[in-house]
């Protein structure tokens, strides 16, 4: 880790030059802070003439929203480019077109969030249409009826794709009536209730600098960097932050759990409690994890698809919602099949937990983690990106160095020590929408 | 947003292919001095292969030739045939490899269908350690990213990694083009998970089962009707000696293309390309199951009942010249004139249907100009609640009618024109956008120079060159259109099947609207 001073700027806290023992990267963090007192992440890349910026802010997704609202913020997103005061959608998306500028919202269960990106040449404009959109949008009602009729017309095929029943079904039964258990998308309820006043009323109350998060990567300079993000989000008004959710409980019944579907392949997604990127461990469980299901040279990979032949896809993955962690994996097989692969990732999730990974695994993927993050920070729009993510998951800007560092002391007997005791004797809870076929059946 | 995007429509990566048809690139010789005939009038069915002499005569000025190029590709030729293109980029040390075999599933046997796809799979099999199961291994053990696809015209593999480790890929990649073996066993493995993965795209999508069925019924002749993952019935019968025999047959230095891009210098570029592809040796490669498909002389209507449909689709194709052989500079004009059509932003079609009569919830148009035979332009609309198919159909019929009456302003164009070539400072931001870019082009058998310039001929396209375009294309009756619609919806052949005494929907016939 380097410590520079910036001579420029005393709102520079700290800088880190991040240098990859692979020699593959080298990214350069610094943490600046604008003259109203925004902080955020700033890295240069002067290779091209992209300026990217990512921003979220925190408890402020669709789980924190006004549960008689399914899809107010998936609808509050997609109507910040609806059209402005100064621009009819037409002139805007006209505009944002024909300068290649990049701007969008969305929402997760719990973050709210954006994305700007633009190339230099552009950058006045990307600006202005940014604030435009952030903070001017008309919301008007017949923008906001036609975006209702698309979304539920669309929403009536894609309610009966195989995916979205799993979904529903997976939900429903981990988190029950919790907010992460609720419908989050527009229903025609719903949508009867959001009016353009439902909307202002939401912005009003939506953004706070308390929640937000900012990371910018470009072709820019310190000041511009400072100055572009005082100028987009200098009006952010203060205030509390909202409280995280109260506790979360999540309902790993360690079974198989079968709702019927009319599709012929099975449909599966099987859980395991996580942990939470913050937590110290969470590189061990995210090394093992991959061993375990990351991908076609997994253990799964290589014995359920490889050798068996009985899925296409299948991997794992930690996940983690506010208040909540937990490992996801998921596959699809034929009626006839699926039962033998349940059967066989049970077989290899028992096998790891209690038996291991080897010294070769783990030093195989160390090397394959340490290279795929690297490897991945080839644009600026991705490393503002996870530059914002990092900030989310409570983490210091010399995390990339850290990582590695992090990831090159694990070793096997604390790897191994940390599976027994993090899932014990646990079952996976499996999740089957489709009709399986138990093997007496067959013929 | 990146220039793959932009050129999506230019040049739809997923149906294309290079063969050689030198013809389209050449001045035609036929010169009488005078302008040739218009097109407009002119229907597919009274086109040949054979180029018009505005198209055969279509090359660059020398002034946009001098101008900056757009990628900056830099080319050679190996003795054995491999083609190399290369796309400096030295942001990070960092490289990407694609290699594109000229073969694809218009190239599976008949009665293989699914073989070209297979072969594909097959291409990361084999004995413990040797190069197709290594090449994958060892890719993801220095946390690279690697990949293949099968189309209709091409099959790619492509792996990105640390620029230290690029010689080691391109050696694996070398040995598997050379040689595979076949393990029996993987085999009968891997023949389930392409039933698995078809069951994941088709079987469990009605979606999908309708654009294969839709396919099959557009096309009387050409293997495009044929699905490139293949027919279930056939897939399950496919063998270790049907992979054997279509890997000696078509993978070839002489009939594959390498692009590089990354952090590579044109001297390295030339050096690992030598040292590992340029021990291969060339070889005969059989001609290409190209039969042409015969004009089309019928409207259709075809429909499809799924249970797992709530809400209709509308689903229109019409024949489209293509790239290569039938209208190399008609099809910018079509391209231009599509995306003016149909983009989200200004698109008036788009506007006029889904925005101000709110008829749809989705409305969209593709062209994909790079087919190497007959291609299409379709459209795929979805009703919005309360407006039946019939009434959709109804009104996309008449607003296109209504449109190509008086067609684009000159503004209209203009607009149309920024939108498509805006944003290419983005290409040197990722490795892959460039190397993203150029396979497409590559396939269909662009030259460099038109590709290092394509924008000159976006802004080049005339309002009367889209114009004609489209009323190429749209003055049919002989089109097709396909309905999926949810199954409680079907009704009895006596009652929809039979002929109508009173056609209350006869076959519009937009050629005669003006």
């Amino acid at each position: 880790m380097i410590f520079k001073k910036s001579l420029k700027r005393i709102s520079l806290f700290l800088g880190f030059l991040i240098v990859a023992s692979s020699g593959v990267n080298a990214l350069e963090v610094k943490i600046l802070k604008t003259s109203s007192g925004i902080s955020f992440w700033y890295s240069k890349d002067e290779s091209v003439e992209i300026i990217s910026l990512a921003f979220a802010l925190k408890t402020s997704g669709e789980a924190y929203m006004d549960g008689s609202l399914p899809g107010l913020m998936g609808t509050y997103c997609d109507m910040l480019l609806e059209g402005t005061e100064q621009d009819s959608a037409e002139s805007f998306r006209t505009k944002l077109s024909q300068n290649a500028i990049g701007i969008g919202f969305g929402s997760s269960l719990t973050t709210f969030s954006g994305h700007l990106a633009t190339s230099r040449k552009t950058q006045a404009l990307a600006q202005t249409l940014f604030k435009e959109a952030l903070y001017q949008a008309t919301f008007h009602q017949d923008r906001l009826s036609l975006y209702k009729n698309q979304v539920l017309a669309g929403l009536e095929n894609a309610q009966k794709t195989p995916g979205y029943l799993l979904g529903r079904f997976v939900d429903t039964s981990l988190f029950g009536e919790q907010p992460y258990g609720q419908v989050h998308h527009l229903t025609p309820e719903s949508a009867s209730k959001i009016t353009p006043k439902t909307l202002k009323d939401l912005r009003s109350r939506l953004y706070n600098r308390n929640s937000l998060f900012i990371a910018v990567c470009g072709n820019l300079s310190e000041d511009e960097a400072t100055d572009l993000v005082e100028n987009l989000f200098a009006q952010m008004p203060n205030g509390e932050a909202r409280p995280l959710l109260a506790e979360v409980s999540m309902n790993l019944n360690q079974q198989e759990n079968v709702k019927p579907s009319p599709y012929p392949q099975s449909l599966v997604r099987f859980f395991a409690p996580g942990i939470e990127p913050s937590n110290p461990d969470y590189l061990k469980l995210q090394l093992a994890v991959d061993i375990f299901g990351g991908g076609l040279n997994s253990r799964i990979g290589e014995v359920v698809r490889e050798q068996a032949g009985l899925v296409y896809s299948i991997g794992t993955h930690l996940s983690f919602l506010d208040k909540v962690a937990f490992l996801q994996g998921n596959f699809g097989s034929t009626d006839e099949n699926v039962n033998e692969a349940i059967t066989l990732v049970k077989q290899e999730f028992q096998k790891f937990v209690q038996q291991g990974v080897t010294a070769k695994e783990l030093e195989e993927t160390k090397t394959a983690q340490i290279g795929q993050f690297l490897l991945s920070l080839s644009s600026t729009g991705v490393i503002a990106s996870r530059l914002l993510a990092f900030q989310l998951y409570g983490f210091s800007p010399d995390y990339v160095q850290q990582r590695t560092e992090l990831i090159q002391s694990v070793t096997l007997d604390e790897l191994n020590q940390f599976l027994k005791a993090h899932f014990g004797h646990q079952e996976l809870t499996f999740f089957v929408l489709g009709n399986p076929v138990q093997k007496q059946e067959k013929n | 947003m990146t220039v793959k995007r932009m050129l999506s429509s230019l040049c739809v990566l997923s149906i294309l292919c290079l063969t050689a048809c030198k013809e389209s690139q050449e001045p035609h010789q036929e010169s009488d001095g005078k302008q040739a005939p218009p097109l407009q009038g002119a229907s597919l069915q009274d086109m040949s292969a054979k180029l018009s002499k505005d198209e055969a005569s279509f090359k660059l000025p020398q002034s946009v030739l001098d101008q900056k190029p757009i990628y900056n590709i830099q080319h050679f030729t190996l003795e054995n045939g491999l083609q190399v293109y290369l796309i400096e980029n030295h942001k990070i040390p960092v490289v990407s490899h694609t290699i594109v075999y000229k073969v694809g599933s218009v190239d599976d046997p008949l009665g293989k269908s699914g073989l070209a796809h297979f072969v594909e799979h097959m291409m990361f099999k084999g004995p413990k350690d040797s190069p197709p199961t290594e090449i994958w291994s060892f890719t993801c053990n220095v946390g690279g990213e690697i990949n293949a696809a099968t189309s209709y015209n091409w099959t790619y593999y492509y792996e990105i990694v640390p620029k230290k480790d690029i010689l080691k890929i391109m050696q694996l990649e070398a040995d598997r083009l050379q040689k595979l073996d076949i393990v029996p066993e993987q085999v009968i493995s891997e023949r389930k998970v392409i039933v698995e993965e078809r069951f994941m795209r088709f079987e469990n999508n009605p979606v999908g089962l309708f654009f294969e069925s839709v396919m099959a019924a557009f096309y009387a002749h050409h293997p495009y009707r044929i699905t490139t993952i293949g027919w279930l019935s056939e897939m399950k019968n496919l063998d270790g000696e049907d992979v054997r025999k279509f890997h000696q047959n078509w993978y070839a230095p002489n009939n594959a293309f390498v692009i590089l891009s990354g952090d590579l210098t044109l001297a390295q570029a030339k050096e690992l390309t030598q040292s590992t592809y340029g021990k291969l040796k060339a070889k005969p490669i059989p001609p290409r199951n190209y039969v042409q498909e015969p004009p089309r002389r019928i409207h259709q209507q075809v429909t499809m009942y799924s249970k797992e449909i709530a809400s209709p689709y509308v689903f229109y194709l019409f024949a489209a010249p293509n790239y290569q052989k039938e209208a190399p500079r008609t099809a910018y004009a079509l391209s231009l004139g599509v995306f003016g059509l149909t983009n989200a932003a200004t698109g008036i079609l788009y506007k006029r249907l889904v925005e101000d009569l709110k008829v749809a919830a989705s409305f969209s148009m593709q062209y994909d100009m790079s087919q190497l035979d007959r291609g299409q332009v379709q459209i795929f609309a979805q009703a919005v609640p309360g407006i039946s198919e019939e009434q959709l159909r109804e009104v996309i019929e008449r607003e296109l009618k209504s449109f190509l009456a008086k067609g684009f302003t000159q503004e209209q164009l203009q607009i149309f024109k920024t939108q498509r070539v805006a944003g290419l400072d983005f290409i040197k931001d990722s490795l892959q956008a460039g190397a993203g870019d150029i396979i497409g082009p590559l396939i269909s058998g662009m030259p460099l120079d038109e590709l290092e310039h394509w924008t000159y001929l976006i802004e080049d396209v005339t309002l009367e060159e889209v114009q004609k375009g489209l009323e190429q294309v749209f003055n049919t009756r002989n089109y097709l259109v396909a309905r999926l619609l949810p199954e409680e919806k079907e009704v009895a052949l006596s009652q929809e099947q039979l002929v109508q005494p009173n056609n209350s929907n006869p076959v519009p016939d937009l050629k005669e609207t003006h």
